[in-house]
Order: C-alpha cells, then structure tokens, then sequence
C-alpha cells in the first residue's frame, strides 16, 4: 500500500506529437492537483506563448485526480489559445476524471474525445 | 565661566597696576634695587601671571572629560595644531621684541651693576610697563601651551615629573642670574661655570622633554608634514626670539631686563627649551616617517575595530533587525569599510521551519531563504569567485571552490594572488572601473550553531592586500554578524507567525459569523447544515436566501482552492448572492448575474489564478421545491421509503465562461417531495473523503449513509452521517472543507 502510494500522484507532462503533424499532442499523468499544477502551466504556457503552438490535445488517460487547480489551468488557456484561432482539445478521459469535468460543465467548454487520434481527427 | 577669567584678568591687571604705581615711585624718584626687591617684583608678577594662566584655561583650554569614537581622527590631529598654535605665539613673541622701537624711551644706561637702564620720564615707565604686562602675558600663553604639548598623551606622573624638573633647572638658572645680575656674586671663573651648569641643566631638562614624544607615531602622514613644516618654522622662531631677549644689544632684552629680570630669564631660557624642543620634534618626525603607514593602517584597524564593536552593539536594539536585507547590506558594507576593500558580498542561507500539512499550507513560505547583498561586485562576478575560485590560478590547485571551502573547514581564509574578473566587476557601477582586476580576497564562514550558513567574502585589487590581522578582525565580526542575522531571521520568522496567527483567528471568526447560525423556518421543513473546513478557513459554504417572490433558497458553495485566499473568494461570492437573490426572479436568473459579477471581479488571467465556484440551490417555492446546479455535486434524494437518487441538472462552475455559454448550461430541476423525504446538499469534500485504503466515500455510501438514518431529525441525522463517514476514513479527517445540508420533509 506505501509503495501504492508513492507511486501514485507523481504527475508528469511530455508531448507525444506524432512527426510533421501540426497538432501538439500533450500526455498527462499522475495527480493533477495544486502542487502539480504550476508545472502543467508552465509547460503549457512554454507550448502557448513561446512556441506559438495553438492546436493542443490533452490527453488524459494516465492521470488519477484532476483538483481545482489543475482546472484552472485549462480555463486560463483555452480563451487565449481560441483567441488565436487554435483549439484545446482534451481525450481519453478516465471516468472518474470525466464526472469531474462533466459536474462544472467542461463538456460545454471543451471538445472532448474517447482517444487522441479521433482529437487528431477533429482538428483536420 | 567667563565672568571668572574676567574676574582673574582684572585682578591680575590690579596686581600690575599696582606694580606700576611701585615702579613710578622707586625707578623714578628714589631708586631701590637689589635681589630682595628684584624677588618681590618677580613674585608680584607671577602672582598676576598665574591668575592670567587660570583665566586663559577657562578660555583656551578648556577639553570636555569626553571623547567619542568620531573624535577620534581629531584628537589625532591634536598635538600637530598644539604644535601649529605654537607658531603664532612665537611669530608674536618675535614681533613684541621689536616693539619697544616703536616708542621713544628716554633711559639712560647704569654703569655699575646690574647695569640695567633707568627711565627718566614717567612716560617711559608708564611705556615700559605696558610692554612688561603684555610681555608677561604672552610669557604666560608660551609657558601654558608648552605644558599643554608636554601633557598629550603622557603619563601624567611622567610629563609630571619631566616638567618639574624643567621649571626647577629654570628657576634655579633665572635666580642664579638674578643674583649674579645684581651685583651680589662676586665674578668670577666658579661662577661663569655654575653659570654654564645652570644652563646645561634646563638644556637637559629640555632634551628630556623632548625625547619622547607619544603623540607622534600617531600623526598621519599628512600631518607628519605639517609637522615637519611647524616644527622647523618653531625651532628657527624660537631662536629668533631667544637673541630678540637675550641679545644685549637689543632693546626687548633691556626693557625687559628692567621690568622683570627674573621672568626674562624664563623667557630666554623657555625659548631655548623650545628650539630645542622643536629641534628634537623636527628629528624625530623625520625618522618616524617611514613607519607611518603601519601606524595609519594599525590605527585604521582599531578604527574599524571601534566601529564594528559599536555596530554589534548598536544593531542589537536597532530596527535594522526587524530588516533582514537591509542588516545583510550594512553587514557588508561595515565589512568592505573597515578592510577597505575595494568590493564585499555575503550570502546567507536560511531555511525557514515547516509548519501545518504540505498539501496547500499557506504559511509558512517553505522554500530556503537565500539572503545576498553585494558591494562594488556583480552578483555573476562574485558567484564565479565562489564556486570556481575563477582568477585563483594558483589558489585553484588548493581550494577548488571558496564556497565549498568554507562549508568544509569552517574557518576563514586568505587568497593572497592573482584574481581577475574584468568584465565581471562592477556591471552596474560606474565605467570607470570596470577593467579592474581583484588579486586579493578574504572569505568568512557566517555560523550557525557551528554550521556554515553562508559566507562574507572581501576582495581588493591590490596583491596581498590582507594580513593575519584582517583574518582576526573579520573573524571577531562574523560572530557578531551571523548572530545579528540569525537574530533578525528569527525575530522576523516569530513577527510574522504572530501576526498570521492572529489574522487567522481573526478570519477564523469572521469566516463563521458569514455562515447562518440557524436557519429561519422553512415551512414543511426540518433543516441542519454543518461545515468543517480542512484548515483554519475554507472555501466551503451554506447560506438562505429569499428570492423576488418570496420563496426561501437554501444555497450550498464551494470555492475551488483550500485556505485563505478560498475563503475570500467564498466571503464575495456569498455576499454577491446574498445582495442579488432579493431582485431576482429564479434561481437560474440568480446564478446568471452571480457569474456575470464574478467574472467583472476576476483578479486576473493567470490561470493559476483563474478561480471559480460551484454552487448549488434549493428553492422552496410556491409551485414546489426546485434544485439548480452551477456546477456543484448532484442532490442526494433519500424517499421515505429508503430509494436513494441523485439529482444532477446540467450546469457550469460560476466563473469559469462567459454569459451566454453559461445560460445554455444552467438548467432548473423540480423535485418531489413527500414527508420523510430527505435532501441532502454536500460539497465534494464529502465524497472525496479517503479511507487508508486511498477509496474514496462516493456517492453510493453517501446515499446509503443518509438512506440508514433517513428517521433521524435533521440535526441528528447529519451528526449520524459525520460519524459514518468518520468510521469509513478512520480518522475523521477529510483533507478537504467538507459541508453538509440536510433537508427532510416533515
């Protein structure tokens, strides 16, 4: 159960873009919570504001929690990211994860998919 | 004070005057001479001379008992302008001598002895007594100052000493010569050699006067040459005066002879004393001038010494420990000061204690401290000298890196060669300076409880710019310096744990007045609502509210975020529905407004700080009872019977989109109930709830919690669910604000 825990909630965040493909695609995992939640930002605001990428898939199929904060970070973005004609698009979705979002009403928000490939599609 | 020396000169004057009046009698009219008359007259006139001694030390040489640190570089100074003053006194003395040529004097010459003059006229007497007193006068001015000079910075009992034994060798000589000059010693070769011992003895007396002079080592080099200047101007002055009253040609040597043979003698033997004097000053400045920069640099480190030990004092019941950079910066900067050193730079490290949970603990700030102040050095510059020893080449074989040197022996060093850091230095600081090279440095270790904090490093550009002794002085400052940084740190740490605490409570109070204390009656209706926030203040929150036609809203919130800045944005979006409930005509019109007016007070974009609210209402209206949901969790509806179901209409987080996106979200839901029935509003805080396990409480356990205890009264129903839950986790602990309404129909 102790190494169930310390295993748990190590949150990471790397791209999986696909080569030559024009959509950035994000893979998230772990906890996605207050303390985790600066470094999402940082690294989505590095793919934002300095690379000027504007087409993002979010995947969230690794990850276990997804607090308020993690939230936030979403929300921040994704008017910015429409602004410049992109999109966010988030994918694979664990359940527990979509209730969250479902509850607050992200699915009004956010385009959301069963993979990233059908995301990928979307954006085509 | 002053009406005293007033008091002396006057009387002094009388005395003279008195004389005067004598002298107008006997030099005159019936002329009485002789040793005794000539010891009277002597006596007279130094009687009126000590009054005018006592008057000049209440005017002149008056010195406060006191001296301070910043009078230091003065009383250095001191003796150089006694010795300067001294050429004023002589340049007069030289310049009264010529006087008497001024006046036309009708005396005529006594051929037997003592062969003095006579005046014949009462002008003349009159003239010469005026010359006498001021003559008198300007003796007295010498003698005080000399005896000043022979004071400074002496034993007393030795200068004592020294000086009596001057003043008995020229009272033994002037009264030989006034015996001698009156005729009572037959001439002869005995005489001319007890004569030349006389003399022999103020010249020795005068030697040992002179052969030590302790104010000297501590002249500066400056005024080493003012020294040098003064005592050659008052060696040659001296001289001057001494054949002006000695010579027996001249006229001051005569007039005085006459007026007072004893205090002439003084006078000639005091000049002779003072070339001398000056003669042995003039040498020993000489000599001494090679050594004076080791004085300069010893009396600097004293200085230095003083002024550290005075800043230590001082800092500990100063201000500057209620400011942690800015003590950090004078540290510094007193550290550059008394080494002169061209740059200094500190760092201090400071890990501040952990206290509450990790997991969204506002306070306090967690991270380690860096505390770093920099003088004449760029912050660049000074991290390469520390980590790389960059510009040591030769120090770089023994240490590899300053920082880490310190760490490991804990003890100071010097690097005594070669650093060059020349684009680095002095980034911000004038041009002028920017090419210069550091060659030298000292490195400090700052302790704490005999673990290396940090460091105060001091560079100069000058080779072997540091000896032992700097070694020593920073050594003794560092002490005083981590303890004042330490103390600060402290002081700093408790200030503001006590003024969080007490803000806390505060919030605390005020967080708990905003939640109703009991609910106003709801027809049909047995209502408890309970909150527990998962630190001191939360984000959670329940309220009733009427609306525009009357009917009550039982309203239940959740802020996202945890603590403080959660309870602000709670207190807000509370009063926003509060204030908006009593105009508005639905709740789904109320929750509208609610997020048009969250959004218009949004702080910022960042969206870290982009926070938001679910809320979640109940309206007991006419028609019947509704919920609407803005993004909260779904309604528990618990029938008499036992069925448990959740009510979940769409709907959207308050602040989180636009107006329009969130109408289309938001969506009314009536709901049915019967007696017994049982609604239950509740933030996430509750299902998310933990067991060891890491399962979470849920909805099903929630629904069957409350479906168990459905018979319960409100109150007790909601305790019964608490214990529940505080059974399933373990440890009543919902590492979340946790809130729960109960509603049940009656």
């Amino acid at each position: 159960m102790a190494i169930e825990q310390s295993n748990r909630g190590r949150f990471a965040v790397r791209e999986t873009t696909p080569p030559e493909s024009p959509v950035t695609a994000i893979a998230l995992s772990g906890q996605l919570d207050a303390h985790t939640a600066p470094e999402f930002e940082r690294f989505l605001e590095q793919r934002v504001r300095g690379e000027r990428k504007m087409k993002l898939i979010l995947d969230f199929h690794e990850v276990e929690y997804i607090s308020s904060a993690g939230l936030g970070v979403l929300m921040g973005l994704i008017e910015e990211v429409r602004a410049a004609g992109g999109d966010m698009k988030l994918a694979a979705l664990p359940d527990k994860i979509f209730h969250v979002l479902d509850l607050l009403g992200f699915p009004m928000v956010f385009e959301i998919f069963q993979t990233t490939n059908e995301a990928m599609d979307a954006f085509a | 004070m002053r009406t005293r020396a007033l008091f002396y000169i006057v009387l002094g004057s009388l005395i003279l005057a008195a004389l005067l009046v004598l002298d107008l009698v006997a030099h005159s009219y019936i002329a009485i001479a002789g040793p005794l008359f000539e010891l009277v007259r002597a006596g007279i006139q130094g009687a009126a001379m000590m009054l005018f001694a006592r008057a000049a030390g209440q005017f002149f040489f008056r010195s406060s008992p006191v001296s301070r640190v910043d009078e230091l570089q003065p009383a250095a100074y001191w003796p150089v302008r006694l010795v300067e003053r001294f050429a004023i006194i002589l340049g007069a003395s030289v310049l009264l001598a010529l006087t008497p040529y001024l006046f036309t004097l009708s005396v005529r010459q006594v051929q037997t002895p003592p062969f003095k003059i006579e005046a014949t006229s009462f002008s003349t007497v009159i003239s010469i007594d005026i010359l006498g007193f001021i003559w008198l006068l300007m003796l007295v001015g010498i003698l005080l100052s000399f005896w000043r000079l022979i004071f400074v910075r002496q034993s007393s009992r030795f200068a004592n000493r020294r000086f009596m034994a001057w003043i008995a060798a020229t009272v033994a000589l002037s009264l030989f010569w006034l015996w001698k000059s009156e005729g009572m010693l037959p001439p002869g070769r005995l005489l001319s050699i007890i004569h030349i011992l006389f003399a022999l003895g103020v010249g020795f007396t005068a030697i040992l006067l002179g052969y030590r002079l302790p104010w000297l080592p501590h002249a500066t080099r400056e005024a080493k040459r003012r020294l040098l200047l003064f005592a050659a101007l008052n060696t040659v002055l001296s001289i001057a005066a001494l054949l002006a009253f000695a010579g027996d040609r001249m006229a001051a040597d005569l007039l005085f002879e006459r007026y007072a043979l004893f205090w002439q003698t003084v006078a000639v033997a005091t000049f002779a004393t003072l070339a001398i004097y000056f003669t042995l000053v003039f040498i020993s400045t000489l000599f001494s001038l090679s050594s004076t920069e080791l004085v300069e640099r010893k009396s600097a480190e004293v200085k230095s010494l003083a002024k550290l030990t005075r800043f230590s004092s001082d800092i500990l019941s100063s201000e500057l420990l209620l400011d942690l950079p800015k003590l950090a910066e004078q540290i510094t900067a007193l550290a550059c000061e008394a080494t002169e050193s061209d740059c200094a730079w500190l760092e201090l490290h400071s890990n501040t204690t952990t206290v509450g949970a990790t997991t969204g603990a506002q306070f306090p700030p967690q991270n380690e401290e860096v505390i770093r102040s920099y003088i004449g050095i760029g912050e660049q510059a000074a991290e390469r000298i520390m980590e790389e020893a960059e510009g040591f080449p030769e120090a770089g074989r023994q240490i590899e890196s300053p920082r880490a040197e310190l760490e490991l022996s804990r003890k100071a060093f010097v690097l005594r060669r070669r650093i060059s850091v020349r684009q680095y230095l002095f980034p911000t600081q004038q041009q002028s300076v920017e090419n210069k090279e550091l060659h030298s440095m000292v490195a400090v270790p700052l302790l704490r409880k005999d673990e290396v904090r940090g460091g105060l490093y001091v560079a100069k550009q000058r080779e072997d710019g540091f000896d032992d002794d700097d070694l020593t002085v920073l050594t003794a400052f560092s002490d005083v310096a981590s303890l004042a940084l330490e103390t600060a740190r402290l002081l700093q740490d408790s200030i503001e744990k006590q003024k969080f605490d007490g803000e806390l409570r505060a919030a605390r109070i005020m967080q708990k007045s905003l939640l109703p204390e009991r609910f106003p009656a709801v027809p049909g209706f047995d209502i408890y609502a309970i909150s527990i926030p998962a630190y001191d203040v939360g984000g959670d929150y329940y309220d009733y509210s009427v609306l525009w036609d009357g009917s009550p809203v039982i309203t239940i919130g959740d802020v996202s975020g945890k603590g403080i800045s959660a309870s602000i944005y709670m207190a807000e979006t509370k009063g926003i529905v509060q204030s908006l409930a009593p105009i508005m005509a639905s709740m789904a019109e109320l929750l509208e407004s609610t997020n048009g007016a969250l959004l218009r007070n949004s702080p910022s974009q960042t969206s870290l700080r982009r926070s938001f609210v679910t809320l979640g209402l109940v309206a007991f209206g006419k028609k019947g009872i509704a919920y609407c949901r803005a993004g909260h969790t779904p309604l528990l509806h618990v029938n008499a019977s036992g069925s448990v179901r959740f009510v979940q209409p769409r709907g959207m987080a308050v602040g989180l989109m636009g107006q329009e996106l969130f109408s289309q979200a938001i969506e009314e839901v009536e709901i049915e109930a019967q007696p017994g029935d049982v609604l239950v509003l509740y933030s996430d805080g509750i299902t998310d709830a933990r067991n060891p396990a890491g399962e979470e409480l849920g909805y099903e356990r929630l629904g069957r919690f409350v479906a168990e205890s459905r018979e319960l009264r409100s109150r007790d129903l909601t305790l019964k669910v608490l214990q529940c839950i505080a059974e399933f986790t373990e440890s009543g602990n919902f590492g979340d604000d946790a809130t729960l309404v109960v509603m049940r129909a009656i």
